[in-house]
C-alpha cells in the first residue's frame, strides 16, 4: 500500500491555486483512517471535496483534477487513486490486441496454405515427396540427378511460398486493422474534439496559468460561461440565459465595492461611548448622563469617469454594470458618473449622450476633497493599438488638475495588459495606477482607492 | 476518553423522520439529509472543524443544526448574525453601564449589596452563544447563522477562538477553555466572499436541491397521511415551475425552494383531496407562497 495516498492530487490542486496546506492533507488521511471515503471512487471524491473545496469555483477545478488524476475503478486499491492514468492498457484493450493477433495468425497460416495450393499445378507432389525421402541416392544416374534437382529446389521454394504467403496476408490484415483504427479514431475525434478541447483543455491550461496571477476563480468562471456544455458537471453551472459573461460578475463587483469605504462618525448621536462616559464621570465625580456618539458611516465618494469613445463601444455594457453595482450594492456615500470621449478634458458630461456638460473645476469645487476618490474606466487607446502623444499630454494635464483635489485615483482598462504595450495606455500607466478589468484588477484598483500602497507588479 | 467520545458521536440522519418536540417544547420538523451531507457532518465532528454550509435560500441549511442536536442528544446554541455583529459579541458582553449604576448606588448608599458587586468585574460578564458553547458541560452544537451578513472582517476575528477553542474576557483578564469542542455549523448565503484564512479552517458543503424522490419523502414525513396521488401531482406542478424558473433565470436566479414547497403544500392541504386535484389542474393555486415578485407572478401564473 502506498504510504502517501492522494499526494499527487493534493499537490496538483495546490499548484492549481487551491489554498490547501499540510493540515488539509492530514485531515484527509485522518478521515480515511476513520473509515471515510474508502468505499469507491465516488465516496473518495466526496471526502476530498468536503475537506479541500470551499466554493463552487473550486469544486469545478477539483472535479477536473480528480477525474484527470484518478482511475475510476471499484477494485482499485486506495493507493492507486493517487497515480495518474497508468500507461498499462486496461483489460479490454488487451483482449482487443489478443484477438487481432490471433486473427492475423490464423489468416497468415491460411494465406500460406492457400499460396501453396495455388502453386500446386507446377510441382509434382509425388516426386517431391519421393525426392525428399531419398535425397542421398548416390547411385542415381547423372540426368536423373539433374532432373531431380529442380524438384529439390521446388521444395525449398514451396516453404518460401508458404512463408511469403503468410507474411503477405499477415501484413495485409495488420494494414487493414491499422487503417480501420485510423479511420475510427478520426471519427471519434471529429465527433468529440470540439467540446472536449473547448471545455477541458483550456480549463487545464488556465488553471496552471492562474497560478501565475493567483486569480483562478475568475478564470474558471470565464471558461464555464464561455464554452459549450459537455456532460453534467459543466451543464449544471452553465446558465443559458445568464448574462454574466464578463470577467467580473455583478456580485464580484459589489463585493469589491464594499471594500471601498472610509468610515466616519456622522449623523444623529445614537450610541453610547462607554469609555468617554467613564472618563466624564471621572472628571465630574458623578454620573450625570452618558456620552452619545453617532454611528460610523461610509463617507467615501466615488467619482467615475467613463470613456464613451468609439473604441469603448464594446465595453458599454460593462461600464454600465460597473456604475450600477457601485450605486446599488456598494454602500458608498455617493457615486457620481461623468462621461468623456477618448480623452478626459476639462469639460465633463453628466449623461451618456453628452448633452449636459460641466467644467472639471466646478465639479471638484462641489466635492469635499478628503473623501473623494476617482476611478477612470477607459481603454486609453489600447483597443486601437495606437500611440498618440497628444492624448498622453492631455491626459497628464487632466490628471494633474485632478490630483490637486483628489488624493487617490485608479484607472481600469478593459483591454488585457499585454495589449497596452506600445500604445498610449502604456504611457498613461506610468502616470496613474492602471489595472486590467478583471476581478483581481478591480480589487487592486479599489485598494489603491482606499489608500493602500501598490504592491509589486501592479504598476507597469 | 476523548477518542471514545468522538467515536461514539456519529450522525446518521435517520432519527428525525417525524415531527418531534425538543426539550424546550419547540416542534422539530422532520429533516432528511442527503448521504453526502451526513458524511460532511460526521467529518466535521471527527476533525473538529466548523462545517460551512452554502446553498440556495430555503434548502435547510439552518435546520440541520437542530436535527443533529436532536439526534445526538447534545446542547444547542444558535448565534444569528446581524450586519452590526462583532466577533466579541458572540463570546460575551460586558455590562459596563450596569457596573456604573451599581457604583453610583453604592456611592449614594441606597442599596447595600451594590458596592460589593461593583468591586467584582466578573459579575458583569454575560456569556453569549459561542462562549456558552465553550463552557457548557455537555457537548454543544453551535449554529452561526448567515455569517455573510456581518462585516467583511468578522469571520477573521473569530479565527483564534474557533482554532484554539479558548477565549479571554478582556475586562477581567480571565481565560476560558472549551470543555468540549463544539460542533460548529456556519451558514452563508454567499452575499460576501469569506476570507481565505477563515475558509481554510472550515469544511465546505453545498446543500443541493433535493431530487424528486427526496421531495416526496420530505412531504410524506411532514404531512402524514397524504394520498400519494395528491403528492405526486403537487410535486410535479412544483417541479415544473422550478424547471421553468431555472430555464428563464439561470443557475443564479431566485427559484422556488424546499421551504416554499412545504409552505405551499401546507396551504394546499387545508382543502379536500378532490379540491386540491382540481385546483392543481387550473392555474397555480396559492401563488402568493411561491411567486414573490411582480415579474414572477406575471410570468408563471398563467401556466399553472
Amino acid at each position: 500500500m502506498n504510504e502517501r495516498p492522494l499526494l499527487n492530487l493534493f499537490t496538483q490542486l495546490r499548484d492549481a491555486g487551491l489554498p490547501l496546506n499540510i493540515e488539509d492533507y492530514e485531515a484527509v488521511l485522518r478521515a480515511i483512517e476513520a473509515g471515510y471515503g474508502t468505499g469507491d471512487h465516488e465516496t473518495l471524491s466526496r471526502l476530498c471535496r468536503t475537506l479541500w473545496v470551499r466554493s463552487e469555483d473550486e469544486e469545478r477545478l477539483f472535479d477536473y483534477y480528480f477525474e484527470f488524476l484518478t482511475v475510476p475503478s471499484n477494485q482499485m486499491p486506495l493507493a492507486h487513486f493517487a497515480v495518474p492514468v497508468s500507461p498499462k492498457p486496461p483489460p479490454q484493450f488487451l483482449w482487443k490486441y489478443l484477438a487481432i493477433g490471433l486473427l492475423t495468425g490464423v489468416i497468415a497460416v491460411g494465406g500460406g496454405f492457400a499460396a501453396r495450393q495455388i502453386w500446386r499445378p507446377f510441382p509434382l507432389p509425388e516426386q517431391t515427396s519421393h525426392a525428399s525421402r531419398s535425397p542421398q541416392l548416390i547411385g542415381l544416374p547423372q540426368p536423373q540427378r539433374v532432373a531431380n534437382q529442380p524438384f529439390r529446389l521446388l521444395e525449398t521454394n514451396e516453404v518460401l511460398v508458404v512463408l511469403m504467403g503468410a507474411v503477405f496476408s499477415a501484413g495485409l490484415v495488420l494494414a487493414v486493422v491499422w487503417l480501420l483504427q485510423l479511420i475510427t479514431d478520426r471519427w471519434i475525434q471529429e465527433g468529440k474534439s470540439r467540446p472536449r478541447i473547448a471545455t477541458k483543455t483550456p480549463e487545464f491550461t488556465l488553471a496552471s496559468e492562474s497560478v501565475q496571477d493567483g486569480n483562478y476563480k475568475v478564470r474558471t468562471n470565464q471558461i464555464v460561461l464561455h464554452t459549450p456544455a459537455e456532460g453534467n458537471q459543466i451543464n449544471r453551472h452553465q446558465a443559458p440565459t445568464s448574462d454574466e459573461f464578463f470577467p467580473v460578475t455583478r456580485r464580484q463587483m459589489k463585493q469589491s465595492w464594499r471594500y471601498l469605504r472610509r468610515l466616519v462618525q456622522e449623523g444623529a448621536v445614537t450610541e453610547v461611548d462607554v469609555s468617554a462616559t467613564v472618563d466624564q464621570i471621572g472628571r465630574q465625580g458623578i454620573f450625570l448622563k452618558p456620552v452619545l456618539v453617532s454611528r460610523k458611516t461610509n463617507c467615501a465618494q466615488l467619482l467615475i469617469f467613463l470613456d464613451q469613445g468609439g473604441s469603448m463601444m464594446p465595453f458599454q455594457e460593462l461600464s454600465t454594470r460597473l456604475v450600477e453595482t457601485a450605486r446599488r450594492g456598494g454602500r458608498l456615500g455617493r457615486v457620481s458618473v461623468f462621461h468623456f470621449r477618448n480623452c478626459p478634458t476639462d469639460s465633463l458630461c453628466w449623461d451618456s449622450a453628452q448633452r449636459a456638460a460641466e467644467s472639471l473645476d466646478a465639479v471638484l469645487k462641489r466635492l469635499s476633497s478628503g473623501r473623494v476618490v476617482v476611478l477612470i474606466f477607459s481603454d486609453a487607446g489600447a483597443a486601437r493599438g495606437q500611440f498618440d502623444l497628444k492624448r498622453v499630454e492631455q491626459t497628464e494635464e487632466f490628471l494633474t488638475e485632478l490630483r490637486q483635489r483628489v488624493r487617490y485615483m485608479a484607472w481600469l482598462n478593459p483591454m488585457p495588459r499585454q495589449r497596452w504595450v506600445g500604445t498610449t495606455a502604456a504611457e498613461i500607466a506610468y502616470l496613474i495606477p492602471m489595472f486590467e478589468m478583471n476581478r483581481q484588477g478591480l480589487n487592486q484598483a479599489v485598494s489603491v482607492l482606499r489608500g493602500k500602497p501598490i504592491t509589486s507588479g501592479m504598476r507597469r | 476518553m476523548e477518542a471514545q467520545d468522538l467515536n461514539r458521536l456519529k450522525y446518521e440522519g435517520n432519527t428525525l423522520t417525524k415531527p418531534q418536540q425538543d426539550e424546550c417544547g419547540q416542534i422539530l420538523y422532520p429533516y432528511l439529509p442527503s448521504e453526502e451531507l451526513v458524511e460532511a457532518v460526521n467529518l466535521a465532528i471527527l476533525l473538529e472543524r466548523p462545517l460551512l454550509l452554502k446553498g440556495e435560500p430555503g434548502c435547510g441549511k439552518t435546520q440541520l443544526a437542530r436535527a443533529v442536536t436532536y439526534e445526538l442528544g447534545l446542547a444547542y446554541e444558535a448565534w444569528y448574525i446581524k450586519s452590526t455583529s462583532r466577533a466579541r459579541d458572540g463570546l460575551y458582553t460586558y455590562d459596563a453601564v450596569g457596573r456604573l449604576r451599581d457604583a453610583q448606588l453604592a456611592a449614594s448608599g441606597i442599596q447595600d449589596g451594590s458596592a460589593e458587586r461593583a468591586k467584582n468585574p466578573a459579575a458583569y460578564v454575560r456569556f453569549e452563544e459561542l462562549g456558552r458553547a465553550f463552557l457548557n458541560e455537555k457537548r454543544t452544537v453551535l449554529l452561526i447563522d448567515e455569517i455573510d451578513k456581518a462585516d467583511i472582517d468578522f469571520p477573521n476575528d473569530l479565527l483564534r477562538e474557533l482554532d484554539e477553542q479558548r477565549f479571554k474576557v478582556e475586562e477581567t483578564a480571565d481565560e476560558y477553555r472549551a470543555k468540549h469542542p463544539p460542533i460548529v455549523f456556519i451558514t452563508s448565503n454567499d452575499e460576501k466572499d469569506l476570507p481565505d484564512a477563515f475558509l481554510r479552517r472550515c469544511l465546505f458543503h453545498h446543500v443541493k436541491f433535493p431530487v424528486r424522490e427526496r421531495l416526496i419523502e420530505i412531504l410524506n414525513a411532514r404531512f402524514l397521511g397524504t394520498s400519494p396521488e395528491v403528492l405526486e401531482k403537487a410535486i410535479a406542478c412544483f417541479l415544473k415551475l422550478r424547471q421553468d424558473m431555472e430555464l428563464d433565470k439561470g443557475a443564479a436566479g431566485k427559484k422556488v425552494s424546499t421551504s416554499e414547497l412545504i409552505d405551499w403544500f401546507k396551504a394546499l392541504s387545508h382543502n379536500t383531496e378532490e379540491d386540491v386535484l382540481t385546483k392543481l389542474d387550473g392555474k397555480l393555486p396559492y401563488h402568493h407562497v411561491l411567486l414573490k415578485t411582480v415579474e414572477d407572478r406575471d410570468r408563471y401564473l398563467g401556466e399553472g
